[in-house]
Protein backbone atom coordinates (compact mmCIF):
# COMPACT_ATOMS: atom_id res chain seq x y z
CA UNK A 1 0.00 0.00 0.00
CA UNK A 2 1.13 3.58 -0.97
CA UNK A 3 2.33 6.08 1.95
CA UNK A 4 4.26 9.43 1.54
CA UNK A 5 6.78 10.75 3.71
CA UNK A 6 6.36 14.24 5.23
CA UNK A 7 8.64 16.22 7.51
CA UNK A 8 6.98 17.51 10.42
CA UNK A 9 8.08 21.13 9.79
CA UNK A 10 6.23 20.62 6.68
CA UNK A 11 2.80 19.97 8.42
CA UNK A 12 3.72 22.95 10.81
CA UNK A 13 4.11 24.88 7.60
CA UNK A 14 1.15 24.02 6.42
CA UNK A 15 -0.97 24.68 9.55
CA UNK A 16 0.36 27.47 10.15
CA UNK A 17 -0.83 28.84 6.65
CA UNK A 18 -4.44 27.78 7.25
CA UNK A 19 -4.05 29.70 10.78
CA UNK A 20 -2.91 33.07 9.08
CA UNK A 21 -5.88 32.58 6.40
CA UNK A 22 -8.37 31.29 8.81
CA UNK A 23 -11.40 31.72 8.29
CA UNK A 24 -11.14 31.61 4.77
CA UNK A 25 -9.78 28.59 3.28
CA UNK A 26 -6.35 28.48 2.05
CA UNK A 27 -4.64 26.70 -0.53
CA UNK A 28 -0.52 25.64 -1.78
CA UNK A 29 0.98 23.41 -4.00
CA UNK A 30 3.72 20.60 -3.35
CA UNK A 31 6.23 18.80 -5.10
CA UNK A 32 6.42 14.80 -4.08
CA UNK A 33 9.43 13.24 -5.07
CA UNK A 34 9.70 9.19 -5.06
CA UNK A 35 6.78 9.02 -2.34
CA UNK A 36 8.04 11.89 -0.09
CA UNK A 37 7.10 15.73 0.28
CA UNK A 38 10.30 17.76 -1.37
CA UNK A 39 8.47 20.87 -1.18
CA UNK A 40 5.75 23.13 0.15
CA UNK A 41 4.68 26.09 -1.66
CA UNK A 42 1.72 28.51 -0.41
CA UNK A 43 -0.53 30.01 -2.97
CA UNK A 44 -3.27 32.81 -3.01
CA UNK A 45 -6.57 31.79 -2.39
CA UNK A 46 -8.84 33.78 -5.85
CA UNK A 47 -12.07 32.12 -4.67
CA UNK A 48 -15.01 34.40 -4.76
CA UNK A 49 -16.41 33.03 -1.18
CA UNK A 50 -13.17 32.09 0.39
CA UNK A 51 -14.84 30.88 3.41
CA UNK A 52 -15.70 27.91 2.52
CA UNK A 53 -14.26 27.58 -1.19
CA UNK A 54 -10.95 28.11 -2.54
CA UNK A 55 -8.97 28.33 -6.17
CA UNK A 56 -5.63 28.40 -6.31
CA UNK A 57 -4.62 31.99 -7.99
CA UNK A 58 -4.38 31.30 -11.61
CA UNK A 59 -1.26 33.99 -10.88
CA UNK A 60 0.12 31.27 -8.68
CA UNK A 61 -0.30 28.15 -10.78
CA UNK A 62 2.68 28.14 -13.06
CA UNK A 63 4.54 26.45 -9.75
CA UNK A 64 2.57 23.42 -10.94
CA UNK A 65 5.21 23.48 -14.35
CA UNK A 66 7.89 24.22 -12.07
CA UNK A 67 7.38 21.29 -10.19
CA UNK A 68 7.44 18.91 -13.02
CA UNK A 69 10.22 20.60 -14.48
CA UNK A 70 12.12 19.75 -11.73
CA UNK A 71 11.20 16.21 -12.24
CA UNK A 72 8.89 16.15 -9.26
CA UNK A 73 5.04 14.94 -8.94
CA UNK A 74 2.69 17.90 -8.11
CA UNK A 75 0.21 17.69 -5.09
CA UNK A 76 -1.74 20.18 -3.81
CA UNK A 77 -3.08 21.47 0.09
CA UNK A 78 -6.04 23.01 1.58
CA UNK A 79 -8.11 23.93 4.49
CA UNK A 80 -11.11 23.63 5.99
CA UNK A 81 -11.45 25.92 8.83
CA UNK A 82 -14.53 24.33 10.42
CA UNK A 83 -15.37 20.89 8.48
CA UNK A 84 -13.45 17.68 9.13
CA UNK A 85 -10.29 17.04 7.12
CA UNK A 86 -11.62 14.69 4.59
CA UNK A 87 -12.53 15.70 0.78
CA UNK A 88 -16.09 17.35 0.50
CA UNK A 89 -18.29 16.76 -2.35
CA UNK A 90 -17.16 20.04 -4.12
CA UNK A 91 -13.58 19.11 -3.73
CA UNK A 92 -14.51 15.86 -4.93
CA UNK A 93 -15.89 17.47 -8.39
CA UNK A 94 -13.19 19.63 -8.71
CA UNK A 95 -10.47 16.82 -8.47
CA UNK A 96 -11.85 15.77 -11.55
CA UNK A 97 -9.65 18.59 -13.23
CA UNK A 98 -6.38 16.85 -11.11
CA UNK A 99 -7.46 13.09 -10.82
CA UNK A 100 -5.25 11.36 -8.71
CA UNK A 101 -3.06 13.93 -7.25
CA UNK A 102 -1.95 13.88 -4.02
CA UNK A 103 -4.02 16.20 -2.28
CA UNK A 104 -3.40 17.44 1.75
CA UNK A 105 -5.34 18.40 3.83
CA UNK A 106 -5.96 20.10 7.50
CA UNK A 107 -8.96 20.68 9.25
CA UNK A 108 -8.91 23.31 12.12
CA UNK A 109 -12.18 22.50 13.67
CA UNK A 110 -10.58 21.00 16.45
CA UNK A 111 -7.42 23.76 16.79
CA UNK A 112 -9.56 25.53 19.37
CA UNK A 113 -9.04 25.87 22.96
CA UNK A 114 -9.26 22.66 25.04
CA UNK A 115 -9.76 20.95 21.08
CA UNK A 116 -7.35 17.85 19.71
CA UNK A 117 -5.45 20.25 18.08
CA UNK A 118 -5.46 20.68 13.77
CA UNK A 119 -5.92 17.48 11.72
CA UNK A 120 -4.14 16.33 8.86
CA UNK A 121 -4.56 13.64 6.64
CA UNK A 122 -3.72 13.20 2.38
CA UNK A 123 -5.30 11.70 -0.37
CA UNK A 124 -5.80 10.75 -4.03
CA UNK A 125 -8.91 11.17 -5.47
CA UNK A 126 -10.27 9.43 -8.88
CA UNK A 127 -13.88 10.87 -8.66
CA UNK A 128 -16.30 9.74 -7.55
CA UNK A 129 -13.47 7.32 -5.98
CA UNK A 130 -11.24 9.27 -2.85
CA UNK A 131 -8.32 7.01 -1.49
CA UNK A 132 -6.92 8.00 1.82
CA UNK A 133 -3.10 7.93 1.60
CA UNK A 134 -0.97 7.16 4.76
CA UNK A 135 0.81 9.56 6.19
CA UNK A 136 4.72 8.99 7.70
CA UNK A 137 5.51 11.83 9.42
CA UNK A 138 9.52 12.50 9.79
CA UNK A 139 9.70 13.95 13.32
CA UNK A 140 13.23 14.29 12.59
CA UNK A 141 12.89 17.08 9.31
CA UNK B 1 9.20 28.59 -35.46
CA UNK B 2 8.57 25.92 -33.16
CA UNK B 3 6.31 26.87 -29.96
CA UNK B 4 7.36 24.34 -26.77
CA UNK B 5 3.69 23.35 -24.56
CA UNK B 6 3.73 21.98 -21.53
CA UNK B 7 0.82 19.52 -21.35
CA UNK B 8 -0.31 18.75 -17.28
CA UNK B 9 -0.35 15.87 -16.09
CA UNK B 10 -4.38 15.27 -16.43
CA UNK B 11 -4.41 15.31 -20.06
CA UNK B 12 -1.05 13.30 -20.41
CA UNK B 13 -2.96 9.93 -21.22
CA UNK B 14 -4.57 12.20 -24.41
CA UNK B 15 -0.85 12.60 -25.74
CA UNK B 16 0.53 9.52 -25.11
CA UNK B 17 2.29 9.83 -21.96
CA UNK B 18 3.99 13.13 -23.42
CA UNK B 19 4.72 16.25 -20.81
CA UNK B 20 5.83 18.59 -24.09
CA UNK B 21 4.54 19.32 -27.31
CA UNK B 22 6.10 21.24 -30.13
CA UNK B 23 3.79 22.86 -32.48
CA UNK B 24 4.09 25.68 -35.30
CA UNK B 25 1.37 28.42 -34.69
CA UNK B 26 1.77 31.91 -35.04
CA UNK B 27 -1.10 32.60 -32.15
CA UNK B 28 -2.54 30.72 -29.07
CA UNK B 29 -6.07 29.79 -30.98
CA UNK B 30 -3.76 28.07 -33.88
CA UNK B 31 -1.96 26.14 -31.60
CA UNK B 32 -4.28 24.72 -29.36
CA UNK B 33 -6.58 23.69 -33.05
CA UNK B 34 -3.22 22.38 -33.25
CA UNK B 35 -3.31 20.00 -30.45
CA UNK B 36 -6.98 19.43 -30.61
CA UNK B 37 -6.51 18.12 -34.49
CA UNK B 38 -3.07 15.72 -33.18
CA UNK B 39 -5.19 14.71 -30.14
CA UNK B 40 -8.74 13.08 -29.89
CA UNK B 41 -10.00 14.47 -26.97
CA UNK B 42 -8.19 17.52 -26.51
CA UNK B 43 -11.29 19.50 -27.72
CA UNK B 44 -13.27 18.38 -25.20
CA UNK B 45 -10.73 18.63 -22.38
CA UNK B 46 -10.40 22.67 -23.42
CA UNK B 47 -13.86 23.84 -24.66
CA UNK B 48 -17.28 23.47 -24.28
CA UNK B 49 -20.08 22.66 -26.81
CA UNK B 50 -20.11 26.16 -27.81
CA UNK B 51 -16.27 25.95 -28.74
CA UNK B 52 -15.49 28.72 -25.62
CA UNK B 53 -12.26 27.52 -23.59
CA UNK B 54 -13.46 26.33 -20.30
CA UNK B 55 -13.08 28.36 -17.57
CA UNK B 56 -11.07 26.37 -15.47
CA UNK B 57 -8.46 26.02 -17.98
CA UNK B 58 -5.71 28.32 -17.66
CA UNK B 59 -3.50 29.32 -20.51
CA UNK B 60 -0.03 30.71 -20.04
CA UNK B 61 2.61 31.89 -22.65
CA UNK B 62 6.27 32.44 -21.14
CA UNK B 63 4.48 32.12 -17.52
CA UNK B 64 1.51 35.09 -18.27
CA UNK B 65 -1.96 34.15 -17.97
CA UNK B 66 -3.42 34.70 -21.71
CA UNK B 67 -6.29 36.61 -20.22
CA UNK B 68 -3.93 39.39 -19.08
CA UNK B 69 -2.52 39.44 -22.97
CA UNK B 70 -4.41 38.97 -26.28
CA UNK B 71 -6.32 35.76 -25.01
CA UNK B 72 -6.62 33.66 -27.86
CA UNK B 73 -5.33 35.98 -30.07
CA UNK B 74 -1.78 36.36 -28.30
CA UNK B 75 0.46 35.86 -31.15
CA UNK B 76 3.55 33.16 -30.70
CA UNK B 77 7.01 33.12 -31.63
CA UNK B 78 10.10 30.84 -32.19
CA UNK B 79 11.42 29.31 -28.34
CA UNK B 80 7.69 30.28 -26.33
CA UNK B 81 6.62 28.22 -23.89
CA UNK B 82 3.10 27.41 -23.54
CA UNK B 83 1.64 26.25 -20.83
CA UNK B 84 -1.55 24.48 -19.96
CA UNK B 85 -2.84 24.17 -16.70
CA UNK B 86 -6.31 22.95 -15.04
CA UNK B 87 -7.49 24.64 -12.08
CA UNK B 88 -6.95 23.81 -8.68
CA UNK B 89 -10.18 24.81 -6.57
CA UNK B 90 -12.36 22.72 -4.29
CA UNK B 91 -14.49 23.57 -0.91
CA UNK B 92 -16.59 22.51 1.97
CA UNK B 93 -19.70 22.77 2.57
CA UNK B 94 -20.19 25.21 5.41
CA UNK B 95 -19.13 28.34 6.70
CA UNK B 96 -18.52 28.91 10.11
CA UNK B 97 -21.74 31.25 9.92
CA UNK B 98 -23.98 28.23 8.78
CA UNK B 99 -21.94 25.98 10.86
CA UNK B 100 -23.30 28.11 13.68
CA UNK B 101 -26.40 28.77 12.22
CA UNK B 102 -27.29 25.46 12.18
CA UNK B 103 -25.46 24.17 15.43
CA UNK B 104 -28.80 22.81 16.85
CA UNK B 105 -29.67 20.40 13.89
CA UNK B 106 -25.94 19.65 13.42
CA UNK B 107 -26.50 18.07 16.83
CA UNK B 108 -29.40 16.16 15.99
CA UNK B 109 -28.73 12.57 14.50
CA UNK B 110 -31.49 12.80 11.78
CA UNK B 111 -30.65 15.91 10.64
CA UNK B 112 -26.09 16.46 11.26
CA UNK B 113 -24.17 17.55 8.26
CA UNK B 114 -25.61 15.80 5.77
CA UNK B 115 -29.37 16.40 6.56
CA UNK B 116 -28.60 19.92 6.22
CA UNK B 117 -26.70 19.31 2.90
CA UNK B 118 -29.71 18.19 2.18
CA UNK B 119 -31.79 21.27 3.08
CA UNK B 120 -29.26 23.47 1.40
CA UNK B 121 -30.05 21.86 -1.93
CA UNK B 122 -33.59 21.49 -1.77
CA UNK B 123 -35.71 23.86 -3.80
CA UNK B 124 -39.24 24.41 -2.30
CA UNK B 125 -42.20 26.29 -3.70
CA UNK B 126 -44.62 28.79 -1.51
CA UNK B 127 -47.56 29.50 -3.13
CA UNK B 128 -49.03 32.50 -1.88
CA UNK B 129 -46.73 34.96 0.86
CA UNK B 130 -50.10 35.35 2.67
CA UNK B 131 -51.21 33.47 6.00
CA UNK B 132 -49.77 30.51 5.51
CA UNK B 133 -46.71 31.02 3.54
CA UNK B 134 -45.10 33.47 5.74
CA UNK B 135 -44.63 30.97 8.78
CA UNK B 136 -44.03 28.53 6.55
CA UNK B 137 -41.16 30.64 4.57
CA UNK B 138 -39.60 32.41 7.93
CA UNK B 139 -39.15 28.46 9.41
CA UNK B 140 -37.79 26.80 6.24
CA UNK B 141 -35.50 29.46 5.90
CA UNK B 142 -34.32 29.94 9.31
CA UNK B 143 -33.92 26.11 8.93
CA UNK B 144 -31.82 26.80 5.89
CA UNK B 145 -33.51 25.29 2.76
CA UNK B 146 -31.16 26.28 0.10
CA UNK B 147 -33.70 28.47 -2.13
CA UNK B 148 -37.12 29.25 -1.59
CA UNK B 149 -39.22 29.93 -4.95
CA UNK B 150 -42.49 32.44 -3.86
CA UNK B 151 -45.33 33.16 -5.95
CA UNK B 152 -48.02 35.94 -4.79
CA UNK B 153 -49.61 38.58 -7.29
CA UNK B 154 -50.70 40.88 -4.16
CA UNK B 155 -49.38 43.99 -2.03
CA UNK B 156 -49.37 44.11 1.22
CA UNK B 157 -52.52 45.84 2.70
CA UNK B 158 -52.98 46.72 6.55
CA UNK B 159 -55.20 44.04 6.82
CA UNK B 160 -52.80 41.49 6.21
CA UNK B 161 -50.46 42.29 9.00
CA UNK B 162 -52.59 40.42 11.71
CA UNK B 163 -51.52 37.48 10.63
CA UNK B 164 -48.75 37.78 7.85
CA UNK B 165 -45.92 37.91 9.15
CA UNK B 166 -43.39 37.79 6.65
CA UNK B 167 -44.80 41.69 5.91
CA UNK B 168 -44.29 44.71 8.77
CA UNK B 169 -46.17 48.00 8.78
CA UNK B 170 -43.54 50.06 6.53
CA UNK B 171 -44.02 47.20 3.71
CA UNK B 172 -47.66 48.26 3.39
CA UNK B 173 -48.35 49.12 -0.40
CA UNK B 174 -45.05 47.07 -1.82
CA UNK B 175 -45.66 43.51 -3.90
CA UNK B 176 -45.60 40.64 -1.27
CA UNK B 177 -42.91 38.57 -2.84
CA UNK B 178 -40.37 41.78 -2.44
CA UNK B 179 -41.75 42.21 0.94
CA UNK B 180 -40.78 38.70 1.54
CA UNK B 181 -37.84 38.42 0.04
CA UNK B 182 -36.92 41.21 1.70
CA UNK B 183 -37.65 39.58 5.49
CA UNK B 184 -35.91 36.00 4.51
CA UNK B 185 -33.21 37.82 3.48
CA UNK B 186 -32.83 39.31 7.00
CA UNK B 187 -33.63 36.02 8.62
CA UNK B 188 -31.55 33.93 6.61
CA UNK B 189 -28.65 35.91 4.22
CA UNK B 190 -27.99 32.33 3.00
CA UNK B 191 -31.40 31.47 1.43
CA UNK B 192 -31.79 32.28 -2.11
CA UNK B 193 -35.23 33.95 -2.69
CA UNK B 194 -37.06 33.77 -6.39
CA UNK B 195 -39.62 35.74 -6.46
CA UNK B 196 -42.82 35.15 -8.58
CA UNK B 197 -45.58 38.76 -8.71
CA UNK B 198 -47.64 36.79 -10.87
CA UNK B 199 -50.94 35.04 -10.49
CA UNK B 200 -50.80 31.15 -10.82
CA UNK B 201 -52.79 29.86 -13.26
CA UNK B 202 -52.89 27.07 -16.35
CA UNK B 203 -50.42 29.34 -18.56
CA UNK B 204 -47.53 29.11 -15.71
CA UNK B 205 -48.11 26.42 -12.86
CA UNK B 206 -46.10 23.70 -14.70
CA UNK B 207 -43.19 25.74 -15.82
CA UNK B 208 -42.99 26.83 -12.14
CA UNK B 209 -43.56 23.39 -10.69
CA UNK B 210 -40.94 22.12 -12.41
CA UNK B 211 -38.32 24.08 -11.32
CA UNK B 212 -39.11 22.95 -7.57
CA UNK B 213 -38.61 19.84 -5.54
CA UNK B 214 -41.83 20.65 -3.14
CA UNK B 215 -44.54 22.30 -3.67
CA UNK B 216 -46.00 24.46 -0.03
CA UNK B 217 -49.55 25.36 -0.86
CA UNK B 218 -50.31 28.72 1.08
CA UNK B 219 -53.33 29.59 -1.65
CA UNK B 220 -56.78 31.01 0.06
CA UNK B 221 -59.09 30.55 -2.66
CA UNK B 222 -60.43 27.80 -4.79
CA UNK B 223 -59.60 28.18 -8.64
CA UNK B 224 -55.42 28.22 -7.16
CA UNK B 225 -56.26 25.22 -5.10
CA UNK B 226 -57.78 22.98 -7.86
CA UNK B 227 -54.99 24.62 -10.28
CA UNK B 228 -52.04 23.62 -7.47
CA UNK B 229 -53.34 19.86 -7.04
CA UNK B 230 -53.99 19.21 -10.60
CA UNK B 231 -50.28 20.56 -11.57
CA UNK B 232 -48.59 18.71 -8.48
CA UNK B 233 -50.58 14.85 -9.65
CA UNK B 234 -49.69 15.83 -13.45
CA UNK B 235 -46.21 16.38 -12.40
CA UNK B 236 -45.95 13.81 -9.74
CA UNK B 237 -44.97 16.36 -7.09
CA UNK B 238 -45.26 16.26 -3.37
CA UNK B 239 -47.71 19.34 -2.05
CA UNK B 240 -47.68 20.23 0.98
CA UNK B 241 -51.35 21.32 1.38
CA UNK B 242 -53.03 23.62 4.26
CA UNK B 243 -56.16 25.25 5.16
CA UNK B 244 -57.68 27.56 7.77
CA UNK B 245 -60.98 28.61 7.85
CA UNK B 246 -62.67 30.94 10.49
CA UNK B 247 -60.89 28.92 13.65
CA UNK B 248 -60.22 25.66 11.91
CA UNK B 249 -57.21 24.48 9.76
CA UNK B 250 -56.06 21.35 7.80
CA UNK B 251 -52.93 20.24 6.64
CA UNK B 252 -52.01 16.83 4.83
CA UNK B 253 -49.85 16.22 2.54
CA UNK B 254 -50.28 14.75 -1.00
CA UNK B 255 -47.95 12.23 -2.43
CA UNK B 256 -48.32 11.41 -5.89
CA UNK B 257 -50.23 8.15 -5.96
CA UNK B 258 -51.67 8.51 -2.70
CA UNK B 259 -54.45 10.34 -3.29
CA UNK B 260 -54.95 14.47 -3.81
CA UNK B 261 -57.38 17.08 -3.17
CA UNK B 262 -59.87 15.60 -5.65
CA UNK B 263 -60.08 12.37 -3.61
CA UNK B 264 -61.64 14.48 -1.47
CA UNK B 265 -63.55 17.51 -3.29
CA UNK B 266 -63.53 16.32 -6.82
CA UNK B 267 -65.02 19.43 -8.30
CA UNK B 268 -64.87 22.74 -6.76
CA UNK B 269 -68.77 24.21 -5.64
CA UNK B 270 -70.56 26.68 -7.37
CA UNK B 271 -69.96 30.13 -7.33
CA UNK B 272 -71.45 32.09 -4.36
CA UNK B 273 -72.19 28.63 -2.42
CA UNK B 274 -69.49 29.59 -0.08
CA UNK B 275 -68.39 32.84 1.49
CA UNK B 276 -65.76 34.90 -0.05
CA UNK B 277 -62.45 34.97 1.58
CA UNK B 278 -63.09 38.73 2.94
CA UNK B 279 -66.40 37.88 4.58
CA UNK B 280 -64.79 34.65 6.46
CA UNK B 281 -62.28 35.83 8.53
CA UNK B 282 -59.78 33.69 10.61
CA UNK B 283 -58.35 34.28 13.99
CA UNK B 284 -54.51 36.07 13.74
CA UNK B 285 -52.30 32.93 15.07
CA UNK B 286 -53.58 30.07 13.55
CA UNK B 287 -52.19 30.51 10.17
CA UNK B 288 -49.36 30.60 12.14
CA UNK B 289 -49.94 26.63 13.60
CA UNK B 290 -51.32 25.37 10.34
CA UNK B 291 -48.26 27.28 8.39
CA UNK B 292 -45.64 26.18 10.85
CA UNK B 293 -46.67 22.26 10.39
CA UNK B 294 -46.50 22.55 6.73
CA UNK B 295 -43.31 23.68 6.74
CA UNK B 296 -42.07 20.99 9.35
CA UNK B 297 -44.22 18.33 6.96
CA UNK B 298 -41.52 19.98 4.20
CA UNK B 299 -38.70 19.44 5.96
CA UNK B 300 -39.68 15.51 6.99
CA UNK B 301 -39.83 15.64 3.23
CA UNK B 302 -36.57 16.64 2.64
CA UNK B 303 -34.44 15.06 5.14
CA UNK B 304 -36.55 11.43 4.43
CA UNK B 305 -37.64 11.27 8.40
CA UNK B 306 -40.59 10.27 10.29
CA UNK B 307 -44.03 9.50 9.55
CA UNK B 308 -45.09 12.28 6.72
CA UNK B 309 -48.68 13.15 7.14
CA UNK B 310 -49.64 11.20 3.63
CA UNK B 311 -52.87 9.85 3.89
CA UNK B 312 -54.33 11.57 6.57
CA UNK B 313 -55.66 14.92 6.81
CA UNK B 314 -54.56 16.45 10.07
CA UNK B 315 -57.59 19.22 11.38
CA UNK B 316 -57.04 21.53 13.97
CA UNK B 317 -59.81 23.01 16.45
CA UNK B 318 -58.08 26.69 17.61
CA UNK B 319 -61.60 26.85 19.81
CA UNK B 320 -61.54 23.53 21.09
CA UNK B 321 -57.26 23.01 21.52
CA UNK B 322 -57.86 19.63 19.33
CA UNK B 323 -56.23 17.82 16.96
CA UNK B 324 -57.78 15.18 14.73
CA UNK B 325 -56.76 12.89 11.92
CA UNK B 326 -58.64 11.65 9.32
CA UNK B 327 -57.59 8.66 7.01
CA UNK B 328 -57.25 9.37 3.32
CA UNK B 329 -56.85 7.15 0.71
CA UNK B 330 -56.88 7.67 -3.20
CA UNK B 331 -60.08 7.67 -4.61
CA UNK B 332 -59.75 5.25 -7.68
CA UNK B 333 -62.90 7.28 -9.48
CA UNK B 334 -60.89 10.48 -8.72
CA UNK B 335 -60.92 12.63 -11.89
CA UNK B 336 -57.07 13.39 -11.93
CA UNK B 337 -55.22 11.17 -10.10
CA UNK B 338 -57.83 8.03 -10.71
CA UNK B 339 -57.62 5.24 -12.61
CA UNK B 340 -59.06 6.47 -15.18
CA UNK B 341 -58.48 10.48 -14.94
CA UNK B 342 -60.55 12.35 -16.90
CA UNK B 343 -58.20 15.59 -15.82
CA UNK B 344 -55.17 15.70 -17.68
CA UNK B 345 -54.83 19.34 -18.41
CA UNK B 346 -55.01 22.67 -16.30
CA UNK B 347 -58.28 24.32 -15.28
CA UNK B 348 -58.47 27.74 -14.74
CA UNK B 349 -61.86 28.78 -12.48
CA UNK B 350 -63.12 31.89 -11.53
CA UNK B 351 -62.47 33.04 -8.19
CA UNK B 352 -63.95 31.94 -5.14
CA UNK B 353 -63.22 31.30 -1.83
CA UNK B 354 -63.97 29.37 1.58
CA UNK B 355 -62.97 25.74 2.41
CA UNK B 356 -66.32 23.72 2.41
CA UNK B 357 -65.67 20.43 5.00
CA UNK B 358 -67.78 17.59 2.57
CA UNK B 359 -70.86 15.93 5.43
CA UNK B 360 -69.39 12.17 4.90
CA UNK B 361 -65.62 14.02 5.89
CA UNK B 362 -67.75 15.68 8.82
CA UNK B 363 -69.42 12.66 10.01
CA UNK B 364 -66.11 11.01 9.78
CA UNK B 365 -64.67 13.26 11.36
CA UNK B 366 -66.52 13.00 14.71
CA UNK B 367 -65.93 9.14 14.81
CA UNK B 368 -62.23 9.50 14.54
CA UNK B 369 -60.25 9.12 17.83
CA UNK B 370 -57.73 11.67 18.37
CA UNK B 371 -54.02 10.77 17.48
ZN1 LIG C 1 -11.99 21.02 0.72
ZN1 LIG D 1 -57.13 12.32 -6.46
Amino acid sequence: METVSIARSQIDAIVAHARAGAPDEVCGVVAVREGEVVRVMPTRNAAATPRNRFEIDSRDLMRVVEVEREGHDVGFYHSHPVSVAYPSATDIGFAELWPGALQLMVSLRQDVPGGTGPEFHAYRIVPPQVNVVPLVIDESR
Amino acid sequence: MSVKVYIPTPFRALTGGQSRVETEAGDVKGLLGDLEARFPGMRDRLRDEQGVLHQFINVYVNSEEISALDGEATALKGGDDVSIIPAVAGGSAFTIEEVKRYSRHFLLQDVGPSGQRKLKNARVLLIGAGGLGSPAGLYLAAAGVGTLGLIDFDVVDHSNLQRQVLHFTDRVGDLKVESAKQTIGMLNPNVKVEAHNAILDSSNAFELFREYDYVLNGVDNFPARYLANDAAVLLGKTLIDGGINQFEGQVTVYKPGHGCYRCLYPAPPPPGAVPSCAEAGVLGVLPGIVGSMQALETIKQILGIGDPLVGRLLLFDALSMEFRTLKLRRDKGCPVCGDHPTITELIDYHEFCGAPIPAELADQRDRVAVH
